[in-house]
């Protein structure tokens, strides 16, 4: 809505002046209203008290039957101005005696003839004079009131009063016209201060807005927000959006330290793994060579065998080391004969034999028949890696399933095993280096196989679960470039 | 002795910063021409500050004058002004009595209470044999006046009274000639009863409140002095405009100015000496100017043979009805 986009330098001002319009409003028809029903009262009370006040000269004169006296009683004094007031006098058979206006009310007249002469005022004076006792009655901006004349206790006649009203509706247009102006001024005044006040309580505002945009721009180091000391809702806004930013400081801090040290940890696990794996056929190579030494010290070498054993060992031990150092440095070698149907039934024929030693029942699925532009090596490696620990995981005389085949020019690898899962803490682990749930092998195969699919630009999946574990492999035959 | 000491004081106040010297002044100049002004001026001057000595009679009492509203006596400025010139001419303390009626006045009169008064011509026909013509003023250069009868102005109909058939009539003063006798007369002479004719009747106790009353619609019709009539409409009192001469009555007796027996011969020979006199006088003709009559005259009983003859016929015929 609109008026909730307003700014607070214009919701200030705005809530002021209609608060003190509101008030002002309610103040003038209160006072008002005030004013009009105690006026009422003061002119029936007036009213009243002109009767009394005639009504002694008024009951003599209508004894005596002296309509001039009644009249110059009535008339008061000879003065230039009309008279305010209206006065007749009725006889008790309610016929006009006499009347300060005798054009209106001429001696004589009964007021059975008062529908004819159709003023309110007649039809007032009739209905008055239809309550035979002191009565007050409000008509058309005018009050009648009537004054019974008593002679000893006997009612001779009475007066009416009938008094111009007017004066409190010009009285009241005059108050509000009044009012209409002081609420002008006070509007006049109000604006300017409410304006500064909006100001000041939307600076901090302000201020917290742009200091909170700045967060995300600027890294949070640089920004500085000033804080206002004040304890109202804004201040401890600010207090807090301040507390909040330090801890936004500290914790990214936290960050880059708990970031850099898993990098570190990483390459720490890394190198020592490296170096362990590099150490480990170290230690019996050292060995193997100082045996050799010792064993082929003697002229005619007696203890050939035990000589070749020993540099069987080393032998051995440098080409694990070679393994791992090769495994690391992962490499593609492009000139690399592409993959083909028979390359992919070689790694069968390979692994067939493991299978057989522990009666597995190996399911084995080629549908590649084309020559797709993916070097051979990479892919009988992922696969011997696959179907290794496919195998290897899987009890004696379960089942290892293997598929190959091609599908939107891509290489599709899937190796099912229907061994225990590997549950969800490995999986989290599966494919970094020297992380083996074996007790066997080096942790590296997965590792390898991981490193292999990437360079090939490929994707590898797993899914365990329910003793049923896959590893699927997505290989895209296309261009690759140069590594 | 009442006023006595007062009326020294007036004296001497009045020769320096009274109204009566200003007025005087005013209304010399406005009347004569250039080149009399400045000994006319140094002569009223000279009056004015004329301090008369106060030969307060203390074995007489105060000299008591009715006066009934055959004038305008609500000018009371006028009163003092004239009291102040008779007092200064007679070199005696009078007072100036006024009453609600011309009957209070009257029966004031009769009794003694009163050594002058000024009254209509009725009650003066009524009881001749007490009362004694002093003085008649003369308005328009003769002793006499009319009765008006009168209306409003709206009413542009009416010509006479039996045309006022149920109408609310108004009567100036039961003792007036010219306020009440005369429509009693001329009503009854059409064998009309006054009491019944009307819708309803009332006394209004001044002419000009009657001209009030038909002026504003208090009453349909009034009868009137025609004197007042003609000296407010001289003064442009604009209740004159509301109204309209429907009638004027043939002339009679002008209100007179009379004593009684009781009043002693020599005042009654000073005053009329002083009334008489006035218009030869400049104060004199000044007062008489206020009151819109020329002069005094002696007069006669005659002058009011008419109205005596409208009372002997009311008299004779009170029991008639319409």
């Amino acid at each position: 809505m609109f008026l909730r986009d307003l700014s607070f330098r214009v919701k200030l001002p705005l809530c002021m002046i209609t608060a003190s319009i509101i008030t002002a409003i309610v103040a003038i028809i209160t006072v008002s209203s005030q004013y009009y029903a105690s006026s009422k009262n003061s002119h029936i009370k007036h009213n009243q008290e002109l009767g009394n006040l005639m009504h002694n000269m008024l009951a003599r004169s209508l004894n005596h039957d002296d309509v001039w006296h009644a009249y110059s009683l009535l008339r008061g004094r000879v003065s230039a101005l009309t008279p305010k007031h209206t006065l007749v006098v009725f006889n008790n058979q309610q016929t006009v005696f006499a009347s300060n206006r005798p054009n209106l009310f001429p001696t004589g007249m009964h007021i059975s003839n008062f529908d004819t002469t159709s003023t309110s005022l007649h039809i007032g004076l009739k209905e008055i004079l239809g309550i035979q006792k002191s009565h007050n009655l409000f008509l058309d901006h005018k009050l009648l009131s009537s004054v019974p004349l008593q002679s000893d206790d006997i009612v001779i006649g009475y007066l009416v009063i009938v008094e111009s009203y007017t004066l409190l509706t010009e009285l009241l247009h005059r108050i509000s016209q009044q009012a209409f102006f002081a609420i002008l001024i006070t509007i006049g005044i109000l604006t300017p201060i409410a304006w500064v006040w909006g100001k000041n309580i939307v600076r901090p505002l302000l201020n917290l807005e742009s200091c909170i945009l700045r967060i995300g721009k600027e890294p949070l180091r640089n920004i500085e927000c000033l804080v206002p000391d004040d304890r109202d809702e804004i201040g401890r806004l600010s207090t807090h959006f301040h507390n909040m930013l330090i801890d936004l400081k500290k914790t990214a801090e936290l960050e880059k330290q708990i970031i850099r040290s898993d990098r570190i940890a990483a390459v720490g696990t890394l190198a020592a793994g490296v170096a362990h794996e590099i150490n480990n056929p170290l230690a019996g190579m050292i060995v193997s060579v100082d045996n050799f030494k010792q064993y082929c010290n003697s002229p005619d070498c007696t203890q050939r065998q035990d000589a070749h054993a020993a540099v069987d060992l080393v032998e051995r031990g440098l080409a694990q080391i070679r393994q791992t150092v090769s495994a690391l440095l992962v490499n593609v070698n492009i000139n690399d004969k592409p993959v083909s149907h028979k390359a992919i039934e070689d790694v069968h024929k390979l692994v067939l034999a493991k299978s057989n030693t522990k009666a597995i029942d190996f399911e084995w699925e080629n549908e590649f028949h084309d020559n797709i532009a993916i070097p051979s090596t990479p892919i009988r490696q992922i696969l011997i890696n696959l179907l290794l620990n496919a195998i290897h995981a899987t009890e004696k005389q379960g089942k290892v399933a293997c598929h190959i085949r091609t599908e939107k020019g891509n290489l599709l690898l899937s190796v099912k095993n229907n061994g225990k899962s590997i549950d969800e803490k490995h999986m989290e682990h599966l494919f970094e280096p020297f992380f083996s749930n074996s007790s066997v092998g080096s942790g590296l195969g997965l590792w390898v196989t991981y490193q292999l699919v990437k360079n090939l630009k490929g994707n590898i999946e797993v899914q365990s679960g329910h003793k049923m574990t896959i590893f699927d492999v997505v290989i895209p035959a296309t261009d690759r470039g140069t590594k | 002795m009442q006023g006595g000491l007062e009326n020294f004081r007036h004296r001497w106040v009045g020769g320096l910063t009274d109204f009566n010297s200003i007025a005087l002044l005013t209304w010399l100049l406005q009347r004569l021409l250039a080149k009399f002004t400045l000994a006319v001026v140094f002569v009223v001057l000279f009056l004015s500050f004329n301090p008369v000595k106060a030969e307060l009679d203390s074995t007489n009492p105060v000299i008591r004058i009715g006066i009934t509203p055959v004038i305008l006596f609500q000018k009371s400025q006028f009163l003092q002004k004239w009291k102040l010139y008779l007092e200064t001419q007679l070199k005696h303390s009078i007072e100036f009595v006024q009453q609600d009626s011309y009957g209070k006045i009257t029966t004031l009169l009769l009794r003694g209470e009163l050594d002058f008064a000024w009254i209509c011509g009725y009650p003066y026909v009524q009881h001749q044999a007490q009362l004694e013509l002093l003085a008649v003023p003369l308005y328009e250069g003769k002793p006499l006046y009319h009765s008006y009868l009168i209306v409003s102005s709206r009413d542009t109909k009416t010509g006479s009274f039996h045309e006022l058939k149920d109408k609310v009539f108004a009567y100036s003063d039961p003792d007036s000639n010219s306020g009440y006798l005369y429509a009693q007369y001329r009503l009854k002479k059409a064998k009309l009863n006054p009491t019944l004719f009307f819708k309803k009747t009332f006394y209004t106790w001044q002419h000009k409140n009657t001209i009030e009353a038909v002026a504003v619609g208090l009453a349909d019709a009034g009868i009137i002095d025609s004197y007042i009539w003609e000296t407010m409409k001289r003064q442009k009192d604009p209740l004159i405009a509301k109204t309209r001469i429907a009638e004027k009555s043939k002339k009679f007796g002008f209100p007179p100015i009379v004593s009684t027996k009781y009043t002693p011969a020599h005042l009654k020979r000073k005053l009329q000496s002083i009334l008489l006199a006035m218009s030869s006088n400049i104060q004199g003709k000044y007062l008489l100017h206020q009151l819109n009559i020329d002069g005094f005259t002696k007069g006669n009983h005659d002058l009011y043979d008419d109205i005596l003859q409208m009372h002997l016929f009311i008299k004779a015929n009170n029991h008639v009805s319409s």
